[in-house]
This record gives C-alpha cells, structure tokens and sequence, in this order.
C-alpha cells in the first residue's frame, strides 16, 4: 500500500533546458530511490508570482504526482530544499492506501489540468470557446479564464458586501 | 449597487457558491477561482459576505493559504 502524493515546486524561471531535465532528475530519481512510483511530472510553464520568493519575481511552475511511502517525501522534500534552482515547493497528500496493482496510471492523470484551468461543464456562461484551450500551460488560456473569473466576482461578492454592510 | 440609496434590506444570495455548484471543487491549485474569494489587497472575504456555508468557507481558507505558501496569492497585495 502506498500512499498518493503531489507536490507543486517553482523553479527558477530562466534555466536552460538541461537544468530543468536536472531537477526533473533528482526530484524522480528521490521518489524511485524510496520505492515511489511516478505518475506524472508535468512542466505548468512560467508565471508570475503573488510575491517575489528568493528576489525572484517569476517562476516555472512543476508538478509532480507519485505514489510512495513517506520516506520518499523527506527525500524528496531535502533535494528540493538543497537544490539551488527550486524556489519553493509545497507537498500534500492526495489519497491514503493505493494499491499499486490496481492503479491505473492514465486514469489518474485525467483530471490534471495546469492550474485547474479545465474546461468546466459546459453551461450557458461558457458557450464556444472552449475548444481552443487544448489543456496545456498556455498564457492566453490563463488569462481568459482569470478574466472570466473576474466578471463573475464583480457580479456576485460585492453586491453581496454592501447588502451586509449596510444590513450591519 | 443599483438598489443603492436608502433601502436598509436587499436580496442576497444565500446558497454558498459550493453547494449549489457540484462540479467546483476547491483546489489551492486554482488560483484563479479562489482570487474571487479575497479581496484586491488579498484578504479572504468573510463568510458572511461571500456567502459560503460552514464546511466550504473552511476549506476555502485552507486552499487559499496554501496557494499563499506557493505563490500563488499574494498575503498583501500591492497597495496602489
């Protein structure tokens, strides 16, 4: 039984490609030397952060999901810390007791979208241009779907906040 | 905004956005959902405004902190 890990790291965000394959590296290469399992390693692309991490104000973000023991997560975590080119990471565990017989690897990976930036049930509010998405880390896909996020709240909270307000 | 003026009590919504809509589920992943729930200096809006019950207010705080410990919100966002 093992258990179903992801963990999320930035990456500094103007490595050469044969760094990024380093990280890549030693991240996999700490999850199988514990007995872990890779799922997937996904390259999310750069983003710009909330807050500037080590003066940096952009960062390539890396998912990694695996299934291991604990140990593999330590290990993971103390590469991670030691290695100079990842900014910051943050591990959480997705599922206790996975049979690695019956998991299937495809099946898992399904609902992996970069950000979550999927495309959502089909309502009325998103009608056509869903298509062009294509599910990979793409700036445009982003920012319309930030944008859509964005007139929603301007329709919903606050016409919420000043009814509470001025019921208070 | 435009029943404005005096009137002390207004429609508002009820039904957290969670519970009515199943498909959404909260991720600290999501960045972009979960800005809608802070407000722009990045403070998480209140239950009592945003509406959410109970159990999702809850894990609505948990995944925006956890987006804040990635980067992904801000703690404080930039005054201007």
């Amino acid at each position: 039984m093992l258990r179903k890990y992801e963990t999320l790291f930035i990456v500094r965000p103007d490595l050469p490609e044969e760094q990024m394959a380093n990280v890549k590296e030693r991240a996999t290469a700490a999850v199988n030397s514990r007995g872990g399992i890779e799922v997937t390693y996904q390259d999310w692309g750069k983003k710009r952060l909330a807050y500037p991490v080590k003066k940096v104000s952009k960062g390539n973000f890396v998912y990694f999901r695996y299934l291991a023991g604990g140990e593999a997560v330590s290990e993971l975590e103390r590469v991670l810390k030691v290695h100079d080119d990842v900014l910051r990471f943050l591990t959480v565990k997705l599922d206790e007791r996975i049979d690695p017989a019956s998991f299937s690897i495809e099946e898992d990976c399904k609902g992996i979208y970069p950000f979550n930036i999927r495309p959502r049930e089909p309502s009325a509010e998103r009608p056509a241009e869903e298509g062009d998405e294509e599910g990979s880390e793409g700036g445009e896909g982003r920012a319309r779907r930030s944008s859509r996020w964005g007139g929603e709240t301007a329709a919903e909270a606050p016409a919420g906040g000043e009814g509470s307000e001025e019921e208070n | 905004m435009s029943t404005g003026g005096g009137k002390k009590f207004f429609f508002r919504r009820k039904v957290c956005t969670f519970c009515a809509d199943k498909g959404v589920s909260l991720d600290y992943k999501d960045y972009a959902l979960l800005r809608r729930f802070t407000t722009d200096r990045g403070r998480i809006i209140p239950r009592r405004i945003s509406g959410c019950c109970a159990k999702h207010q809850r894990a609505l705080t948990n995944a925006i902190k956890m987006a804040r410990a990635i980067a992904l919100l801000p703690f404080q966002a930039a005054e201007d």
